[in-house]
């Protein structure tokens, strides 16, 4: 494949040279040797790879173990029933003898699939366009300065968000989406102050394009320049290059970087309690656009928010379900996601050879 | 037709781009325009003081000591753990079920939210047992680890980075052009020593941007630090830290971050001081663009050295 | 002579009478007053009688929570408690008691009332080595039973001292810490959040040595922790700036945070929804919100539950229909407090009893303080130490 002499092998062949290779005579004496080390080194390596790997089962063992009394108690109706706020503050009040096991999380539920949907909605295509113009079409003088903004913004902590969310998000909402009349008729529904829903999918959303940008603009880097010169050596115009060739081959790193961003998304909890009002209100889509303006809370953020009631056991184990349908949710999230890649691994193959 | 849809796709990534730096921009005016009056010598070198009088509560000298020793700490526990399994799933796994477990494993890992790491490490390092990473609590019946510190908080970070660094690794790693690999095999290397002296030198950058996506991460990560390190401002350990016999207690006992001071002086804490939380905010990006160069500078490095 | 007599009779029937209604005036049952005793509020079938500034409670409840046996003697219309080998005796309707045999006059006896006991309170825990604190109108009486703030402190400690706990009462405990440690240089003291219920739940646990809690413990709390109260704090209800509304009543707040008014005009401001800002269930302001504010009413559930103090003010601050409820010491010129019942919700009022939306900041162990946990809080209750509680927020002594 490689022509001889090829700068890679130059390289190589210059680095092993500066090595202490030993010399080609004892190299057969000492292959035994150097096979148990090298045994042992990827035993090693794989006893690392295992003890990663086995984290996660540690983690939801002791979540899922935590959450089952609530589960239990509870079944279906934990996740098809209402009324979050005052099942806790009952179980909060509850005498030690006669503690309260009813708890109904869907708005938690759907609120967490609400912000995670919103945000990636708005993140994807902006993500990727910015993705594109990052690796293709910027000015390499822009390209430098652009990069650190990402990698900057996705090191922001996300209570700098939540603040920023609070003090400019919210308010600009409230003045310009928000009547008096409006929040007047719904006042017996939901209190309209701008924090919402809304707020937190644009909170959301800017905290995690930066993720999907940077792992999106590394794979579209990742494809070989060999196939991006052969299609504008056939003519094909760079527009299509990217659409038609980078994109397919980069699919596999995109998508991680979704699902990455999703995943991200889905566990963010304090800048979100602090822009989407905090209440565990269901938005609903009957009340026409201004479903976007309900207050409501997501899993992660009533895990934060009632952090303090876990000296209540009820409490705890109700914190610990939320914690494992989060856990639940980005297990499954991975899964799917080790599908499609697969799946795309198979066909980029197919194709390559 | 065609043109004007190449038209309508290179407006949308410019506008996307362009969108993202005003963003970025925006962001960081704000926090200029709201921190940078409180910014001066001695809010950089002053511990923080408790009061809910914003003008008496001092400076973020521990906060920021905190942050330097919780990424070195937790990038020193991820890192040699991190390589190891990223080397293992690039060069020496085979696509077995077994191995694809393993990989389903860490790649459900990194989609764990941070607030439930905290959890659990809180949980877990209040065992008695594991007392060495915190300290035992004197004087009390029954008594349990303390469960806090910066060694317990570093630990739980390695284990919310891990699989991030891992992966860029990994990517890194994979991304070393094959023909690299052939020639060394060809010259009879032996595997390990392959890996050693020509991938790993050759993936060095990536291995790097991972190390600062770690950083990165541990130090904007405010729910570990909250609950794992505690929420106390300054740091708790034998004073004065510097001298020798007191570092280990040091990172025994608890202290903050900027992120945890960020936190606590917001309006989503108690400490009652936005100011102080948007100067610090500005100390930490400041310092993030700074890593942010070295980076740059060292990926220039390496490129210049493999040309 | 007989008319004499007579008249005799009158005026003593009339001094009886007004005397009598002289009393019963003083021993008006004062609802408002409450009685915590390490940290708990005492349950009391009968509440407690307010008699020539002196405070009467049930005699089982009282001698019970501080940790004493009691015996009543029907016929002898005597009361015994014992704690430890001090023995106090009174005697229903006599000034004259005893203390492990040594006599002591009261200023207000014994007395029956609805066919309950009630004992006098300073007396009593006094008597069995506990603390009390009463400052007039305030309407909470403390009682420490573990700590006094009484005790010598030892010239020189060392060892380590955690604590974790409410976020309100931390930058308090830090403050005192700071203080503590100055005296002691060898101390080291290392203070988290987390909550009250995770302080308490710490404590219990075995892994802080104190746990903090800016509230009352309650019966759902873990057995066996024994709370030290020191220090009290206002809860204020905050408006915009904006809100015409300079005053509101309790019955006010309560209508409103139970969803009875949702238009800011039933309270004389305009035409505008109430937005409700509350906070979360197991945040100790919350508690003592519901309690003291709502007497144990529910929060409407379009209410906005909020994590910190400092979010409940900046909500309020950013809209105008909006109302909150904060610790004073959070309160800033973002906000408004209205007037409360025709009082003015300002730290002196507090201090003086006239404002009483107070509640506790309880430092929590488990069992009682020892060691250094107890020269801590010994340091704590002491002059010294009530003078920082005395800067931001209301001494307990």
């Amino acid at each position: 494949m490689v022509p001889e002499g090829s700068p890679a092998q130059t390289a190589v062949a210059g680095k092993l040279a500066a090595g202490k290779e030993p010399a080609f005579q004892t190299v057969v004496v000492s292959a035994r040797r150097r096979s148990i080390k090298e045994a042992g080194i990827e035993k090693a390596l794989f006893a690392f790879t295992i003890l990663s790997s086995i984290l996660i089962f540690l983690i939801m063992f002791f979540v899922i173990s935590k959450a089952i009394p609530v589960l239990q108690a509870n079944g279906f109706s934990f996740v098809f029933s209402g009324g979050w706020d005052e099942h806790f503050v009952n179980a909060w009040l509850a005498p030690a003898g006669e503690p309260s096991w009813r708890f109904g999380a869907l708005p938690l539920i759907a609120g967490t699939l609400y912000t995670t949907a919103g945000a990636l909605l708005i993140a994807l295509p902006f993500g990727l366009g910015c993705a594109i113009f990052l690796t293709e079409l910027c000015p390499a003088r822009l390209r430098k300065p652009l990069e650190s903004t990402v990698r900057l913004l996705a090191a922001i902590p996300s209570v700098i968000y939540g603040l920023v969310g609070l003090l400019v998000v919210v308010p600009l909402i409230a003045d310009q989406l928000i009547s008096n009349e409006l929040a007047l008729q719904m006042i017996n529904v939901c209190a309209l102050d701008g924090t919402s829903l809304l707020a937190g999918m644009i909170v959301l959303s800017m905290m995690i394009v930066p993720i999907f940008i940077a792992l999106a603009a590394d794979a579209l880097a990742a494809v070989p320049r060999r196939y991006k010169e052969a299609s504008l050596a056939l003519g094909v115009s760079h527009w299509r290059t990217i659409v038609k060739v980078m994109l397919p081959v980069a699919r596999n790193g995109i998508l991680a970087g979704a699902i990455l961003a999703a995943g991200r998304a889905i566990g963010e909890a304090i800048a979100l309690s602090m822009v989407t009002g905090s209440v565990a209100n269901l938005p609903s889509v009957r009340h026409g656009l201004v479903f976007f303006l309900e207050p409501m809370r997501t899993l992660a953020s009533t895990i934060i928010d009632n952090a303090e009631g876990m000296s209540v056991a009820t409490c705890e184990a109700a914190l610990f379900a939320c914690a494992s349908f989060l856990l639940v949710a980005c297990i499954i999230l991975s899964l799917f996601a080790r599908l499609a890649a697969g799946g795309i691994q198979r066909k980029g193959g197919a194709a390559g050879g | 037709m065609a043109k004007k849809r190449h038209f309508a796709g290179y407006a949308a990534c410019w506008v996307s781009g362009v969108l993202t730096l005003l963003v970025c921009l925006a962001i960081i005016i704000f926090l200029v325009l709201k921190g940078a009056h409180v910014l001066n010598w001695r809010f950089l070198t002053e511990d923080p003081r408790p009061s809910l009088n914003e003008a008496l509560t001092g400076g973020i000298l521990a906060p920021l000591i905190g942050t330097v020793f919780l990424t070195t700490l937790g990038i020193c526990f991820a890192l040699p753990w991190a390589l190891a399994t990223a080397i293992y799933l690039a060069e020496y796994a085979e696509d077995t079920p077994w191995v694809k477990t393993l990989r389903t494993g860490i790649d459900v890992l990194a989609g764990v939210p941070t607030i439930v790491f905290a959890i659990f490490g809180l949980a877990i390092f209040t065992h008695p047992g594991l007392a060495f990473f915190s300290t035992m609590v004197e004087g009390v019946e029954n008594a349990r680890a303390f469960g806090r510190s910066f060694l317990v908080a570093a630990f739980t970070m390695a284990m919310m980075v891990l699989p991030f660094v891992a992966k860029s690794i990994e990517e890194a790693i994979r991304a070393v052009p094959v023909t690299y690999k052939e020639a060394a095999f060809a010259l009879g290397i032996s595997k390990w020593r392959t890996i050693r002296m020509v991938i790993l030198p050759a993936a060095a950058a990536g291995i790097i941007t991972g190390v600062v996506l770690g950083i990165g991460r541990i130090a904007g990560d405010t729910a570990i630090v909250w609950l794992c390190l505690g929420g106390s401002m300054t740091l708790t350990g034998p004073q004065p830290w510097w001298e020798p016999q007191n570092w280990l207690a040091t990172l025994q006992n608890t202290g903050s971050t900027l992120t945890t001071y960020i936190f606590y002086s917001s309006p989503a804490g108690e400490g009652n001081s936005p100011n102080k939380a948007f100067g610090a905010g500005l100390v930490l990006i400041v310092i993030i663009l700074a890593l942010n160069a070295v980076v740059d500078y060292l990926g220039r490095f390496t490129r210049l050295k493999e040309e | 002579m007989r008319t004499r007599q007579r008249s005799v009779l009158l005026v003593a029937a009339a001094l009886v009478l007004l005397f009598s209604q002289f009393a019963f005036a003083q021993e008006a049952p004062a609802q408002d007053i409450s009685v915590l005793v390490n940290g708990q509020r005492l349950s009391l079938d009968t509440p407690p009688l307010l008699e020539q500034g002196r405070v009467l409670v049930p005699m089982r409840a009282i001698f019970e929570a501080i940790g004493a046996t009691v015996d009543w003697d029907g016929q002898t219309r005597t009361v015994t408690g014992r704690k430890g080998d001090v023995e106090v005796i009174l005697k229903i309707g006599d000034v004259n008691a005893r203390v492990s045999g040594r006599n002591v006059t009261l200023d207000v006896a014994a007395k029956v009332v609805n066919d309950r006991t009630l004992v006098p309170l300073r007396f009593v825990s006094e008597s069995l080595g506990a603390a009390v604190d009463w400052n007039g109108a305030a309407g909470q009486v403390v009682v420490n039973t573990a700590v006094t703030g009484g005790g010598e402190l030892p010239a020189t400690l060392s060892g380590t001292l955690k604590m974790s706990g409410s976020t309100s009462v931390q930058p308090l405990a830090e403050e005192l810490a700071q203080a503590f440690r100055q005296k002691y240089p060898q101390v080291q003291i290392t203070i988290t959040g987390g909550g009250s219920g995770v302080g308490i739940k710490d404590a219990a646990a075995g892994k802080v040595n104190i746990g903090n809690a800016s509230r009352a413990l309650k019966d759902s709390d873990p057995k066996g922790i024994v709370g030290t109260t020191i220090a009290k704090d206002a809860v204020v209800v905050v408006v915009h700036p904006n809100n015409p509304v300079n005053a509101l009543t309790k019955q006010q707040v309560k209508d409103i945070y139970t969803g009875k008014i949702t238009n800011w005009q039933a309270v004389g401001g305009p035409d505008a929804p109430i937005i409700v800002n509350s906070r979360t269930a197991p945040s100790g302001t919350f508690d003592f919100f519901t309690e003291e504010f709502l007497d144990n009413e529910k929060v409407v559930a379009t209410a906005k539950q909020h994590a910190s103090n400092g979010l409940v003010r900046q909500a309020v601050a950013a809209n105008e229909n909006a109302i909150g409820f904060i610790s004073m010491g959070y309160l800033d010129n973002t906000v408004k407090a209205p007037l409360m019942d025709g009082v003015t919700p300002s730290m002196e009022n507090a201090k003086n009893g006239t404002y009483h939306f107070v509640r506790p900041f309880n430092m929590v162990t488990n069992g009682e303080p020892t060691g250094l946990a107890r020269a801590f809080l010994e340091f704590v209750l002491s002059a010294e130490g009530q003078a920082i509680v005395g800067k931001e927020y209301i001494p307990v002594k």
